[in-house]
């Protein structure tokens, strides 16, 4: 993770770097002397009138700046007063919030005058400033509320702290708008949307343990806050004043999430390389377009337009951006063709939709109230749908071919497995044969040989003689059973294991009950032999260690389940000993390639079950 | 007296053939390798007995032992084998096997069972009868009362108390195949047609208090 880590900090150095130049060349703008004609909505003066006194001066005090002015500089002056003739025609009362794009005011106070007297008097509070970088915001100042039939004349008085950057179009009257309370309502449901994603993406997080959902989560918070800051509604709603730097750190935050989240995308698509790079490329175009920027704002402030250009990659590309890497990721790793069209189709969609607005903003063709309250959410809504698609597509992919992964070693495990015990088994099964059959065969025909000579032995000499050739052929029997039960081909399971408890009955052991309750022998020579074996290790055990008066075993078999019981009434086990024990590894490992479980219940001096279900392939 | 036996080994087709021709009753002594082989001398010739192995790869003794009777129900069988499995012995006999002998036995009773076959047309060595008395002494618990596993007394008790499958899975932490599986179990060992007969058997043997 270091390299991840460093990789992550040195690109966004960059980033950082290009963001405080930014920062840097708005406030060196306010080095610009330019002189503004006070238009007729507004007057400027150094010494410090009272309302009366504002309201008693004469329309033509109130100069009208041209829109050649616009963006031309900045106002040094103790404090200005704007008017603002307001006719309001319909029936029911309203509410309207007043906006506006000021920066550095200190205070601002409004007057909404009904023929000559106050009819309402509002302050807002300190330092609704902003350390503006753009052109395209607007700020709530106040709720207004206005009676039916409302005619009268709106002052308001603005303390700048020093001086005042007048942006571009604060002096249309657009830029003064009254933003319908709807707008923001509108608002709240594009952060409700956010939160929703927000919280899903986060449980997705908890559950799935997928470290790049959590960086997902961030940066979906981060751009909830971005909202929130960046348009001063959620501060505004707290009463809270918000100040430039929080804009400028909404934008770190959101870029830094971003990158993030992008980023550790990416990391778990190491097998990726070309989208990795063309990530790495995207980063450094816009770091690129953001130092050029900024290098603009250096060079003049009238280059706007020109500035503007560049913001195509900027602010349509901060927004698009994302879902045209992560369009191109997914293209080059995506196996389905459909997928990967759909893909290229939908990123070329988002991103021109983007595009195109934001030129016929530039255009001055489409210009809508609140740029960023239309288009950017939007854009952030459509990229987060599209986004949260992109993960869920791409999370399933990765299970469903871990999932794959893991059965195919699951098989692979139990086949080797299986493989493993079968040769076992067929080792021991000549080697049976071969005591069995072999020598075997031999002592037998040894023992008819000696028969036939054994007249001219003494009685005595013929006994022993025989004595050793009973013992040897019963030893080699014992062996050879033990290896491999010779039955086991000629008779039935329930016959075989019915034998083995017979073995393990003696006077003074425990009694063995077989029971069969349902039986058909329909079942494969390496299930037998599995089962058979199995019941021979639990029953040594059980005969060895539980120091039981009574073992039950049984075998039922119900379409192609097998149920084995081994069940004794004897001192019971601890649970460690048990799990672990050599004997229940080998019948676990069995078991685990004729597809069995084994569940161990152990009773303190009362007993212990052994409880298998097998279960048969389907044929 | 003519003889076939069917061995795959011919230490054994060796010995057993050098010991009855040494018989003055005995004219012939045939060896067949393997169970074709010996199903081949015997449509073509006539015996009066045939010694059967029964452990033999590919076709085993108890299904020659089928076929050679289908061909000549009359020709006596001696099954000859190293197990002394009741199961095995039991098949061997349902197969038609007029007599049983442990391989292991000596010439002397292979003599004898022969003798014996000829007179009274079967022979079971000792230690046959000894291994099937002592099976059917295990079998015998059988005929008492079954003994049930712990999950079945449990799965009976919640039966008595009407609890429904379902339930008693439930109750149980099992599944419900599960307890469908040990309530067949009871109904076959306790030889019961449905839960009520289970829970006449049940009470009447007082099952739940073992």
């Amino acid at each position: 993770m270091p390299s991840f880590l460093s990789r992550i900090i040195s690109s966004y150095t960059f980033l950082l770097l290009s963001f405080s130049l930014q920062a840097e060349s708005i406030v060196s703008l306010d080095k610009f002397e330019s002189p503004i004609n006070v238009a007729s909505y507004a007057i400027y003066i150094d010494t410090i009138l009272n309302f009366e006194q504002i309201m008693q001066l004469p329309d033509e005090t109130f100069s009208k700046i041209e829109k050649s002015d616009f963006g031309k500089g900045f106002l040094s002056v103790k404090e200005f007063w704007i008017k603002l003739p307001i006719s309001y025609s319909g029936n029911v009362d309203i509410k309207r919030v007043l906006t506006s794009s000021f920066s550095k005011i200190d205070t601002v106070t409004y007057y909404l005058t009904r023929g000559d007297s106050i009819f309402q008097k509002k302050k807002g509070g300190n330092s609704i400033s902003h350390l503006n970088n753009d052109y395209n915001y607007s700020y709530p100042l106040f709720e207004l509320s206005l009676p039916p039939k409302f005619t009268g004349i709106l002052y308001i008085q603005l303390k700048p702290k020093s001086f005042v950057f007048f942006p571009m179009e604060f002096w249309e009257p657009k830029s003064l708008a009254f933003k319908s309370l709807n707008k923001q309502f509108e608002e709240g449901i594009i952060i409700g949307i956010l939160s929703l994603f927000f919280l899903s993406v986060l449980v997705f997080a908890f559950i799935f343990k997928e470290e790049y959902f959590w960086f997902y989560a961030m940066y979906l918070f981060s751009l909830i806050l971005f909202l929130s800051i960046y348009h001063g509604n959620l501060w505004y709603r707290l009463g809270i004043e918000t100040a430039g730097l929080h804009n400028l750190m909404a934008d770190q935050i959101v870029g830094i999430c971003f990158v993030l989240f992008n980023k550790s995308f990416f990391e778990t698509k190491e097998k990726y390389p070309l989208a990795n790079k063309l990530f790495n490329l995207f980063i450094a175009l816009q770091v690129t377009s953001f130092l050029f920027q900024a290098f603009l704002d250096h060079l003049s402030p009238t280059l706007l337009r020109l500035k503007t250009i560049v913001d195509l990659f900027s602010i349509t590309g901060n927004f698009t951006f994302n879902i045209y890497i992560l369009g191109i990721a997914y293209i080059s790793y995506s196996e389905k063709r459909l997928t990967r069209y759909l893909w290229i189709f939908f990123s070329i969609i988002i991103f021109f939709i983007g595009a195109i607005f934001n030129n016929l903003y530039l255009m001055g063709i489409y210009n809508p109230e609140h740029y960023i309250n239309s288009i950017v959410p939007s854009l952030i809504i459509m990229e987060t749908v599209v986004l949260f698609g992109v993960i869920a597509l791409d999370y399933f992919e990765i299970q469903s071919k871990k999932n794959k992964v893991d059965m195919a070693l699951a098989l692979e495990t139990q086949k080797a497995l299986g493989n493993l015990v079968r040769g076992a088994e067929q080792e021991r099964e000549r080697l049976a044969s071969e005591l069995h059959d072999g020598v075997g065969g031999i002592l037998v025909a040894l023992k008819m040989q000696f028969d036939q000579f054994k007249s001219n032995l003494s009685a005595e000499e013929s006994n022993r003689f025989k004595n050793l050739l009973d013992l040897s052929t019963r030893e080699i029997k014992n062996i050879s059973y033990n290896l491999m039960p010779g039955s086991i081909s000629l008779t039935s399971l329930t016959e075989s294991l019915e034998q083995l408890c017979q073995l393990y009955r003696t006077k003074d052991g425990p009694t063995i009950e077989f029971y069969a309750p349902n039986w058909n022998d329909n079942i494969s020579k390496e299930h037998k032999l599995g089962i058979y074996r199995i019941v021979q290790e639990l029953l040594k055990n059980t005969i060895e260690h539980s120091e039981a008066k009574e073992i039950i075993v049984q075998i039922s078999k119900y379409g192609h389940r097998i149920h084995l019981i081994v069940e004794d009434n004897g001192i019971g086990f601890e649970e460690s000993k048990i799990q672990t024990g050599l004997g229940i590894n080998n019948i676990r490992n069995r078991l685990s390639y004729l597809n069995g479980k084994l569940e161990i219940e152990s009773y303190p001096n009362r007993g212990t079950s052994f409880n298998i279900v097998i279960n048969l392939p389907n044929e | 007296m003519n003889i076939l036996i069917i061995d795959d080994h011919k230490v054994v087709l060796d010995g057993i053939s050098t010991i009855l021709n040494k018989q003055k009753n005995i004219n012939s002594v045939t060896a067949a390798n393997s169970g074709q082989e010996g199903l081949k001398h015997i449509e073509e010739d006539e015996f009066d007995l045939l010694l059967l192995d029964i452990n033999m790869p590919k076709t085993n003794g108890i299904e020659i032992c089928q076929r050679v009777k289908k061909i000549k129900p009359t020709l006596p069988v001696l099954a000859l084998s190293m197990h002394h499995e009741p199961a095995i012995i039991q098949k061997m006999i349902k197969a038609g096997a007029n007599g049983y002998l442990l391989k292991d036995s000596g010439s002397d009773e292979l003599l004898i069972a022969i003798q014996s076959i000829n007179e009274k047309g079967e022979y079971f060595s000792a230690s046959v009868g000894k291994s099937m008395l002592k099976s059917w002494g295990g079998l015998s618990d059988f005929a008492g009362t079954p003994k049930l596993t712990r999950r079945e007394k449990e799965v009976l008790s919640h039966i008595i108390n009407e609890k429904t499958t379902e339930e008693i899975g439930k109750i149980l932490h099992i599944q419900e195949t599960t307890v469908t599986t040990h309530r067949q179990n009871l109904l076959s060992k306790l030889g019961a047609r449905n839960t009520a007969g289970l829970v006449r058997i049940a009470m009447e043997l007082n099952l739940l208090d073992q």
